[in-house]
């Protein structure tokens, strides 16, 4: 990357270069305990949810397109991105924390008019939940291959292939080919968009990368971490060579998108409205301890139930032109896990949150704004969250379970936030325009415990030298600075 | 008391937002200007002029040094398609209302990439002020303004719309170099 950057400074090269990015930076000092954010996650609004974030997008023209002219161009893109700035995170701005997200040429006019073909990675979505900062219809997410894009005035369509396996697995690379597409129809004020992706990793016998199952092993044993406790207990230790071999699997998995965009009308600047449904993909192994050696259990039949609903819908209202916007979002989630009908895990889960942005504009520069968000967390299998400082001794009817499924005294988190502050954006009027630079006071209140990220004991063992706290009421102060460049 | 300070911080801080603009120093006789602003497009062929709102805020830039800004004719706009050099579109451009002064702004907005939920674009603008009677070259400055739109519908329209703000500062900073180097400004 320090080559492509010098090569970029280089003079004598004939393409242009073009160098843009996104930078996050705040200081949220934190007199509660908490790690700077106001609540857990981006689902109560990304406003004082989110840390801090850098990110540089590279772009090199080898042959730099002609207005007007069909002959070939290509460009190769390169990012660089990561949730770390110097003073403002734990990770102090180390570069560990970045990573060379995409990487891809772009080429055009070659062989088809209108399409533009691309290898590299193939990250695509149809737009942003703004307020959430989440891209719920997205597809190639994990893919590097080969796409082919076609444009006309009233229809996109893409069309790729590649390879998911490496984001997938890491050194445990197996290959995952992933086909799918991606079409859009754009008639003016509104839009329609489809697409989808398949996963499909192949059982290969002898590969300790693909998918395999134990058998013999039950999902309470697996899922508590007492398969091989259970084994010793019903074979005996002489018998701990004899513990199951896997076989293998075939693991698939997959994920549909939908898009409506319309707007341009009245008040209604644009609507977003965004549907994905996914199959999770199967996980490998986990790993215990039999007779101080490790042993693999491998879980494709366990986990290969998992779906994930996400339905999300965002709405910019012009409600008086330069003095007053409004953004407001919603979104729905729901997963389940046909597997699991013991433990609460995130996927076996609903929610549902809605929030709403204020902006006016009392001059050019100097704005105002206020948010609020109202979430509900539910778990589908039993207690999740704590409400109390000791509801670690309570669960489901007050009954203690002391052999750990269930966690807390509630299967419902539900959380309100209310965000507000003056903002100065040099570039003007707008509730996306960027920079902006804001002083934001933000306040949560929460039916759980310490409803946000922090570093309490939570134990109330009469030997805890840290006693802990009951507070659903959170509030702090921010200043922070948001950049497009 | 400390919520009396806060108070009256939170209170003036919108009084900062009412800094006076410095003055601009124009000319010191109205002077008419042809004023083309014009939109092109790197993967389709056409050429046209630039969104109402993006030519106001343009015009205003030479409303404020007293120059009066003239549109060209669209049968000269209608040229521009075929005619892609800048000087070539110099000369189209004075041939057709007389005025003594030519300022031509060329923008060429251009779909970069998906970016984390934005579609980056990036904007190719040129501003060349020259004399109508091309008695002297035209100076002419290129200089790219990146754009991050929000929606996918959005285009070079609306590209250039979001970069306006940037390319009216650069006109105008061009504006008074040139009235400057004319000495066309009002004796101090």
């Amino acid at each position: 990357m320090i080559g492509l950057l010098t090569m970029l400074a280089l003079p004598a090269h004939a393409g242009s270069a073009d160098v843009g990015g996104y930078f996050r930076v705040m200081a949220r000092p934190d007199f509660q305990g908490g790690n700077g954010r106001l609540g857990y996650w981006n689902l109560y609004g990304r406003l004082m949810n989110e840390g801090p974030y850098g990110m540089l997008d590279l772009r090199y023209d080898v042959l730099e397109p002609i207005a007007g002219s069909t002959e070939p161009w290509t460009s190769v893109h390169a990012r660089i991105e990561g949730a770390s700035i110097s003073n403002a995170d734990p990770g102090n701005g180390s570069l560990s924390n970045f990573r060379l997200s995409q990487v891809y040429v772009k080429t055009g006019n070659v062989l088809l008019r209108d399409v533009v073909w691309q290898i590299g990675t193939l990250e695509y979505f149809y737009g942003d939940l703004g307020l959430y900062d989440m891209r719920p219809a997205t597809v190639f997410y994990d893919t590097v291959g080969l796409s082919a894009r076609y444009t006309s005035d009233h229809l996109e369509l893409l069309l790729g292939f590649g390879d998911s396996g490496y984001r997938m697995y890491g050194s445990s690379y197996n290959s995952v080919p992933t086909p799918g597409g991606a079409a859009r129809l754009k008639l003016g004020k509104l839009e329609l968009g489809i697409g989808g992706e398949a996963k499909i990793e192949a059982g290969v016998a002898g590969n300790r990368n693909a998918p395999y199952h134990t058998p013999g092993v039950t999902y309470e044993d697996w899922i508590r971490g007492e398969v091989a406790e259970s084994y010793l207990e019903e074979f005996g230790p002489e018998l701990a060579d004899y513990f199951p071999s896997p076989s293998p699997r075939s693991a698939r998995s997959g994920k549909l998108v939908g898009y409506l965009g319309f707007g341009g009308f009245g008040p209604v600047r644009w609507n977003n409205l965004f549907v994905s449904l996914t199959q999770l993909h199967p996980e490998k192994k986990t790993t215990e301890i039999m007779l101080g050696e490790p042993l693999d259990i491998w879980v494709h039949d366990f986990t290969d139930q998992r779906t994930s609903l996400v339905i999300g819908d965002e709405i910019q209202l012009v409600l008086a032109p330069d003095r007053l916007d409004m953004a407001w979002a919603g979104l729905f989630g729901d997963q389940r896990d046909g597997d699991n009908q013991l433990m609460p895990t995130d996927f076996d889960r609903t929610y549902a949150s809605t929030v709403l942005r204020l902006q006016g504009y009392p001059t050019e520069t100097f704005h105002l704004l206020v948010e609020t968000s109202l979430a509900r967390e539910w778990s589908r299998n039993g207690n999740a969250f704590r409400e109390h400082r000791d509801s670690i001794f309570s669960n489901t009817a007050g009954r203690a379970d002391t052999r750990g499924l269930e966690i807390g005294d509630s299967d419902t988190r539900r959380t309100w936030q209310l965000k507000g502050g003056v903002v100065i954006n040099p570039l003007g009027p707008g509730i996306f325009t960027r920079p902006s630079l804001r002083i934001l006071y933000g306040l949560q209140a929460s039916n759980v415990n310490n409803a946000f990220g922090n570093s309490f004991v939570e134990t109330i063992d009469q030997f805890n030298d840290f006693d802990n706290t009951e507070r659903h009421v959170r509030h702090m102060a921010a200043l922070e600075a948001e950049v497009w460049f | 008391m400390r919520c009396s300070l806060l108070c009256l911080i939170v209170a003036s801080l919108p009084l900062a937002g009412c800094l006076k603009p410095p003055p601009v120093v124009g000319v010191e006789e109205p002077m008419s200007v042809s004023v083309a602003t014009v939109l092109e497009s790197v993967d389709q062929p056409w050429v046209v002029s630039a969104p109402d709102a993006v030519v106001a805020r343009l015009n205003d830039e030479l409303v404020r040094r007293n120059l009066s800004p003239i549109a060209p004719s669209d049968e000269v706009l209608s040229t521009f398609a075929a005619i892609r050099s800048t000087a070539g579109r110099l000369e189209q451009l004075a041939l057709d209302p007389p005025a003594p002064l030519l300022v031509l702004i060329e923008a060429t907005p251009r779909f970069s990439a998906q970016v984390n939920g934005r579609y980056r674009w990036s904007v190719q603008a040129e501003i060349s002020i020259a004399p109508s009677a091309m008695t002297s070259p035209a100076t002419t400055e290129s200089f790219t303004i990146p754009a991050h739109l929000i929606y996918s519908h959005q285009a070079e329209a609306e590209a250039l719309a979001e970069a306006s703000p940037v390319v009216a500062r650069q006109l105008g900073r061009m504006l008074d170099e040139w009235i400057h180097s004319e000495g066309l400004a009002p004796a101090p």
